[in-house]
């Protein structure tokens, strides 16, 4: 939609095409004729005045709906996420990745989301580990070892972006399948495609290779920025992932940012273990040691491994000498909110708001912005099932996405459940 | 789910129904209550057939006291299963809901090949020596020996299918093909026999047009049929064709020489059996005299010679005296094979019309029209007489006296073409004349004067009203249907220039033009580079197929082609063009991408589905028009013309089109596949010839989509692909419902009908 | 208050959410009584509004069975004098939080909670209200002050609120909104050195809880942009350590189970939380009578 070329959108009875050509860009002045086309967020209102379009009812009800999608999934009986997580990111550097209809290119686009994910990845799942893979002329190379550090990725990525020949599917699965096979049993192997190829060069039988992930409990999502391709519809049909082809940038962006938070999890890959961590206490902002990590004196501000009493600078990490898996009590409490999640609020129906009988709270509980004289039109507030406290639509949206506490359940010690089993 | 249509109630074994199957069936019975003929046009991929079966089926419960039997006519063999499957699922749910009320009997019937299971027999390689070496065990002569000396061979499932005699019935249910050769290995009788005779019993019967359109074989299948029957052709938009070639003819050389062979064999024949058995051929010439050389009296296995003839046509008199006795006979037939041997040694083109034709067979061999007539007749009972079952090696001289009865039969709507050479290649001489019919009415007349109701319906009927014009009839009901679409999944695109702006287009005088070559090539390659898995590329002949992938060849587009997807093409040879599509399916499959390469008026086009990622887009090279200078189309043109008022351009154009659609609809089968469809020629974006194309492909093709360039198709192909490729919600959750349940299709009313027609 | 111009929308401007803890139990046994405490925080309050015309203050209460938004400064019509009382701020304020600290009362009665138990405030719960506010105002455009959250708290951490408290520090450190924190109860706050060292904001126990005004106005008033000129107290022994959930007891070795991430200290057979063996591949979910949410102590 966004391409220099395109002027033929939507059936609109434009000016025959003048014929200015396959290339060049257009100027940003006219970028926002061609490409933005501000007219288009108008829309007419009862009474024929032009209005731009509510976008956020609209956003509102999108989010509602994948809010309920999960939800559901979820169940009441609580399926246990992945949440650690040996991830290997596959980028797709072939051919295909140097066409402009992402600007300026699409490899470029695609490394910019992927260092977003990566920190959101990590910010999400802190103890699990993340690997990159590079498909270049058919060949799969792997650009960094799974680690938990989110520069050394990011400082890798954007180091080697060139990309030529073709891509081959199979020779990354290949690839990741050899790595993924070495991690310990209670991780959660999971493989994300970044993939715009249309088509895969293999050297063999590629439906064998999705058999043999299928049976090493690989779970392998392709995200698309071309088109839709049966290969990895079934490669994600076969290993439980998802497959999703991004429309346009910014839901390039959400695409990839849906694979941050931890996939629910298919109860039967993960084999439950104890793993041996340390928890390691911060040392005096005084204190003079020798770090594992850079091999050089630092002052204060690191932690002591408790079993071999090294010196790390940062958590999470995994100590050098002894190997032991070091993190802080707030890392383990940032995946907590994934096996207790708040339940999604039901929307005030308009009979309700118009019942005369109900005494209504006039303002959003969380952030008392005041609600709006109820009318026809759809409802704008929401109401927590437990503490049956109202909110506004962007208080909802920011309590599921960030919060994950309702504030109504949290401000009241003895509402309808206890606490202690609330959420 | 269960629904009223007026006073029927209809049994239809999903829990939702699409819009348009409910309109297609009101309309449907509405037919069926003025018992009259209906075309019915909805698009593939929308349940079609089930709905026609419920529907049937549902009124036929609701009218026990007139029952009415289903005759259900399709194309293929492979239709025909699919067809019998569906009915197993209706079937199955109309007993659960109504118990034995429901219960049918329904058979499909095909050839002996399809459906025997005595492996001598199947050993041999077609059809026609199937055939034979059935009539081997099977003729009533062959019996009466084998019952004297057991050393004869028979076929023990049919000598197991005689002796039980009444009993041999199938009891009530569906059976498909392999139903019915199970059910026969099972109880040791012969499958064909019982099914052939079971017809008669059944309330639905599957087989294909031939069986109730080609005299030659109807008149021993369908002659028995109730009147109270509905005719369901399915896929008929090619219906004109089938009658068509039904009654034509051709003769060659080879089938002279043949028939001369046949002629001295039969000739020894005689010889043998008047020195050992004169009484036979004295009884046969008995039984000519009485008038009794027509079927009737003879036993069902005996019946395998057909008068090509329509039955209310046939002279039931006596056979005249001339051809009496067998000598006679043969030497009359002799003299013809002479005659039309003469006519082929001729330089130019010929064309007579059968009048004509027969006064001069009359000068020059002195057979008159009488005795031509019953050529077929005769012929038929002297090979029984001769006991002759080597059918397969008759076929020759078969074919004579199909010709010449034919010829003898009809004044009007035929002609006779005698060509020297193939107008392509003039220096290889091929002589051939063919009695070619032109009036597709003939052959369906009988059809549609016996039925009660016929349905024609398939997906491209476009434009319907020709129908009726060329098959001769009147419908009570002509309807088009659109499908309801929750999402545009079809793309119809018309490119009539390529990127340079030069205009592209199939037609004769532009075919060897370089650029257009260039531009079709670039088109091509543009669309292998944007559109995954698999592309189907139809070009309207083989030479021109050939031409082209030849410059394609030469100007190394052809390898940038290969470097995004693998190249497939169509050979006019089965067995190489079958494995070419297993090989493109398998490289679509595996994610390697493919293209086929295919002809619009190939075995390809007319029955091969490329559904889901096997067809994610469609290229229509040009118009696929008749190779218009041939003699017979221009025959059947001028007879058109003078007969029906249709001209000449309305008729090519209709033809092309309907296939240009029928090649195009092969992307879509059901409503969660989507495809585009590209119709590469400038002549398309004329109104004349696009508003020829069906109705549910004109209401997805937009203004902005015609008269486009390869630029700008590109953009719209890389769009539309993004946009199908997001996630489907199969009800159509906004909007228009177009998944109705059951208390949506209570609530409806009649409104719905008008939305859904175009 | 009508909206500034433009121009006066500058760095160090600040809004800052006080979270004030009324926990009747805490404060029948501190040494500061709760009217000194409150002339102590209101003075701190008008000195802040002093600071800069548009500053903002908005003040949640932190009961032991509720929470609610007691003065918003944004919202209040004249702030003038009346009559040479007190100024509207205080009155309104002081009355607003009479009311509250009565509700929160009663709702002690209705729920007869023993009087011996000393009962947390209910922290998790401001602290989420506060962030909804401060969301609210990242939306209203470009133009808008820097928030922050002050938490002034006695009572005792509640450990059943430990992941809820988490939550919300995680939500404040992702929405770069530091959390002060200046207790004035008898023990450190582990809850709440996490939160001020996590998102970067400061902790401090003053000693001395006379001088409580001194301690708020030089630590906890200035504005973010400000603060890197300044020494502030630096935190000191953050305790990251964590309990297991078994004995209570803090380790700083265990044992994690991969599927809830239960913290043990030595090796068992069975997750006590989730249910799942060790060693073998999970064939059912836990089902959610089993799910105890034990949260460790720190």
């Amino acid at each position: 939609m966004n391409n220099g070329n395109g002027r033929r959108l939507n059936g609109e009875t434009e000016e025959d095409d003048d014929d200015e050509g396959s290339e060049g860009d257009l100027d940003a002045w006219e970028r926002t004729y061609a490409d933005e086309r501000s007219w288009e967020s108008l829309q007419e209102d009862e009474s024929g005045l032009l209005r731009p379009v509510d976008n956020t009812t609209l956003y509102h009800a999108q989010y509602r709906r994948r809010i309920r999608s999960l939800s559901s999934q979820a169940t009441t009986a609580r399926i246990q996420k992945g949440l650690i997580r040996y991830l290997y990111i596959v980028v797709d550097l072939s051919r295909a990745a140097a066409e402009m209809d992402y600007r300026p290119s699409r490899m470029a686009v695609v490394a910019k989301h992927v260092e977003a994910f990566i920190r959101e990845f990590f910010d999400q799942n802190p103890l699990s580990q993340l690997g990159l893979v590079t498909i270049k002329d058919g060949i799969a190379h792997c650009l960094t070892d799974l680690g938990g550090s989110p520069e050394s990725h990011v400082k890798a990525l954007m180091g080697k972006l060139e990309c030529s020949g073709e891509s081959s599917l199979q020779n990354a699965l290949d690839l990741v399948h050899g790595y993924l096979n070495q991690i310990p049993s209670y991780g959660h192997r999971e493989v994300l495609i970044l993939y715009s190829a249309l088509s895969t060069c293999d050297p063999g039988d590629i439906l064998e290779t999705i058999q043999k992930c299928k049976k090493s409990k690989m779970r392998c999502s392709v995200i698309g920025i071309s088109a839709e391709i049966f290969i990895c519809k079934h490669l994600c049909q076969e290993t439980g992932g998802s497959y999703s082809v991004a429309m346009d940038e910014s839901h390039f962006k959400e695409l990839i940012l849906e694979h941050a938070p931890p996939p629910p999890a298919i109860a039967e890959f993960a084999i439950a273990n104890l793993i041996k961590m340390g928890f390691p206490q911060r040392a005096a902002e005084s204190s003079i040691a020798i770090c594992s990590c850079h091999k050089e004196a630092k002052v204060g501000g690191g932690y002591t491994c408790p079993r071999c009493k090294a010196r790390v600078c940062e958590l999470p990490t995994e100590c050098r000498i002894c190997g032991l898996t070091l993190i802080s009590s707030p890392h383990l409490a940032r995946s907590y909110h994934h096996l207790f999640p708040i339940v999604p609020f039901d929307e005030v129906s308009p009979s309700v708001l118009n019942d005369p009988h109900n005494r209504l709270p006039r303002s959003c509980f969380g952030c008392q912005q005041s609600f709006p004289n109820p009318g026809n039109k759809p409802s704008l507030r929401v109401a927590c099932p437990k503490c049956k406290q109202h909110f506004c639509l962007d208080c909802d949206i920011y309590i599921h996405e960030s919060l994950h506490n309702c504030p109504g359940c949290e401000s009241f010690r003895h509402s309808k459940s206890p606490i202690a089993t609330e959420e | 789910m269960k629904f009223q249509i007026e006073d029927v109630t209809v049994y239809f074994p999903y829990d939702h129904i699409y819009p348009e199957q409910y309109a297609y069936m009101v309309e449907l019975k509405r037919a069926l209550d003025a018992r009259g003929h209906c075309l019915l046009e909805m698009p593939t991929g929308t349940g079609k057939t089930i709905a026609l079966l419920s529907l049937i089926t549902s009124y036929t419960l609701s009218k026990p006291n007139n029952p009415v039997k289903l005759i259900y006519c399709t194309r293929t063999v492979h239709e025909m299963e699919k067809t019998l499957a569906e009915l197993k699922l209706l079937h199955a749910y109309q007993t659960i809901h109504i118990g034995d009320r429901a219960r049918i009997l329904a058979v499909g019937l095909s050839s002996r090949k399809n459906l025997c299971v005595n492996s001598r027999v199947l050993a041999a390689e077609n059809r026609d020596s199937v055939d034979a070496s059935c009539r081997r065990l099977t003729a009533s002569w062959v019996r009466v020996a084998a019952a004297a000396n057991p050393n004869l061979p028979t076929c023990e499932f049919f000598e197991e299918y005689e002796k039980a005699g009444s009993n041999a019935v199938l009891p009530p249910g569906v059976y498909t093909l392999q139903d019915l050769r199970a059910y026969g290995k099972e109880k040791g009788w012969c499958p064909y026999f019982l099914a052939r005779h079971m017809v008669q019993f059944a309330n639905v019967v599957v087989y294909s047009y031939q069986y109730l359109l080609d005299p030659k074989v109807a008149g021993y299948i369908s002659k028995e049929m109730q009147k109270e029957s509905v005719v369901v052709f399915d896929e008929a938009h090619n219906i004109d064709n089938v009658c068509i070639e039904a009654l034509s003819v051709s003769v060659r050389r080879q089938t002279l020489e043949g028939a001369r062979r046949n002629l001295n064999k039969m000739r020894q024949e005689i010889e043998k059996f008047k020195a050992t058995d004169a009484g036979r051929l004295r009884a046969e010439y008995n039984r000519l005299v009485e008038g009794l050389a027509q079927r009737g009296n003879l036993p069902f296995t005996d019946n395998w010679l057909s008068n090509p003839a329509l039955p209310d046509d046939i002279l039931k008199e006596a056979v005249p005296g001339n051809i009496r006795r067998a000598e006679h006979f043969l030497h009359v037939l002799r003299r013809l094979v002479q005659y039309l041997e003469g006519r082929l040694e001729t330089d130019n083109v010929e064309k007579e019309g059968p009048v004509g034709f027969v006064a001069s067979i009359n000068t020059h061999a002195g057979i008159d029209q009488k005795t031509l007539k019953f050529c077929y007749d005769r012929l038929h009972s002297l090979m029984l007489t001769l006991e002759i079952t080597d059918t397969d090696e008759f076929l020759h001289i078969q074919t004579i006296c199909d010709f010449a009865t034919l010829v003898g039969t009809y004044t009007r709507g035929f002609s006779i073409i005698i060509e020297p050479f193939d107008e392509r290649m003039p220096h290889i001489p091929d002589p051939v004349l063919q009695l070619s019919c032109h009036d597709a009415s003939l052959a369906i007349k009988p059809v549609f004067d016996r039925f009660q109701s016929v349905v024609i319906t398939s997906g491209t009927l476009s434009p319907i009203d020709l129908y009726p014009r060329l098959l001769n009839f009147h419908p009570v009901v002509s309807r088009s249907f659109t499908m309801s679409l929750t999402r545009d999944c079809i793309c119809p695109m018309v490119l009539t220039r390529g990127s340079d702006q030069l205009p592209v287009s199939t037609k004769f005088d532009m075919r060897s033009d370089l650029g257009v070559v260039r531009n079709y090539g670039r088109l091509l390659l543009e669309m292998a580079s944007v559109v995954p898995d698999g592309i189907v590329c139809f070009f309207v002949s083989y030479s021109y197929m050939d031409g082209i992938v030849n410059s394609w060849n030469e100007n190394g587009i052809l390898k940038e082609i290969m470097q995004h997807k693998l190249v497939f093409i169509e050979t006019q040879d089965v067995v190489e063009t079958t494995l070419a599509l297993d090989n493109y399916r398998k490289a679509c499959d595996c994610g390697r991408g493919a293209i086929f390469f295919s002809v619009a008026r190939g075995k390809v086009a007319e029955g091969i589905d490329f559904d889901r990622h096997y067809g994610r887009l469609v290229i229509m090279f040009g118009v696929p028009f008749q190779y218009t200078l041939s003699k017979i189309l221009l025959a059947r043109l001028e007879y058109l013309r003078d007969t029906f008022q249709i001209k000449e351009g309305d008729f090519l154009t209709f033809d092309a089109l309907r296939q240009a659609a029928q090649c195009v609809g092969r992307v879509i089968r059901s409503k969660a596949d989507y495809g585009m469809m590209i119709f590469a020629d400038k002549r398309y974006s004329r109104h004349d010839k696009r508003s020829k194309l069906p109705g549910w492909i004109l209401s997805h093709l937009r203004d902005a989509h015609l008269n486009l360039s390869t630029d700008m198709a590109l953009h719209i192909a890389r769009e539309f692909l993004r946009k199908m490729a997001q996630p489907y919600d199969r009800a159509g959750g906004s909007g228009r419902k177009t998944l109705l349940s059951q208390e949506d299709v209570e609530k409806m009313g009649d409104g719905i009908l008008n939305e859904m027609q175009y | 208050m009508p909206s500034a111009p433009t121009k006066l929308y500058a760095d160090d401007v600040s809004l800052l959410v006080v979270l004030l803890d009324t926990n009747p139990f805490f404060w029948s046994t501190s040494s500061l009584p709760f009217s000194k405490f409150l002339s102590h925080v209101l003075s701190f309050l008008n000195s802040i509004l002093l600071l800069n015309q548009i500053n903002q203050i908005v003040v949640i209460a932190t009961g032991c069975n509720s929470c609610d938004y007691i003065y918003d400064s944004s919202l209040s019509t004249n702030p003038g004098i009346e009559n040479g009382k007190l100024p509207a701020l205080c009155s309104e304020l002081l009355k607003k939080l009479e009311d509250f600290v009565t509700r929160d009362e009663q709702l002690n009665k209705q729920h007869s909670l023993p009087p011996t138990t000393t009962s947390s405030s209910l922290l998790s719960g401001s602290l989420s209200m506060a962030l909804c506010y401060i969301q609210r105002v990242f939306r209203s455009g470009p133009l808008r002050p820097h928030p922050r959250i002050l938490c002034v708290q006695g009572s005792s951490d509640g450990p059943e609120q430990y992941v809820a408290i988490m939550n919300s520090i995680f939500s404040a450190q992702r929405s770069m909104v530091p959390i002060d924190s200046c207790y004035i109860g008898s023990n450190n706050s582990a809850f709440l050195q996490q939160a001020s060292y996590i998102t970067g904001g400061v902790y401090q126990k003053p000693q001395q809880l006379d001088g409580l005004f001194q301690y708020l106005s030089t630590v906890f008033a200035t504005d973010l942009h400000s603060r890197a000129f300044l020494q502030l107290p630096k935190s000191v022994g953050v305790d990251f350590r964590a309990s297991c959930f078994c004995h209570k007891k803090t380790i700083d070795m265990g044992y994690i189970c991969s599927v809830c991430l239960s913290i043990f200290c030595k090796h068992h057979k069975k997750c006590s939380t989730c249910g799942s063996v060790f060693g073998q591949a999970q064939s059912d979910v836990a089902s959610a009578s089993n799910l105890k949410r034990k949260t460790p102590e720190t």
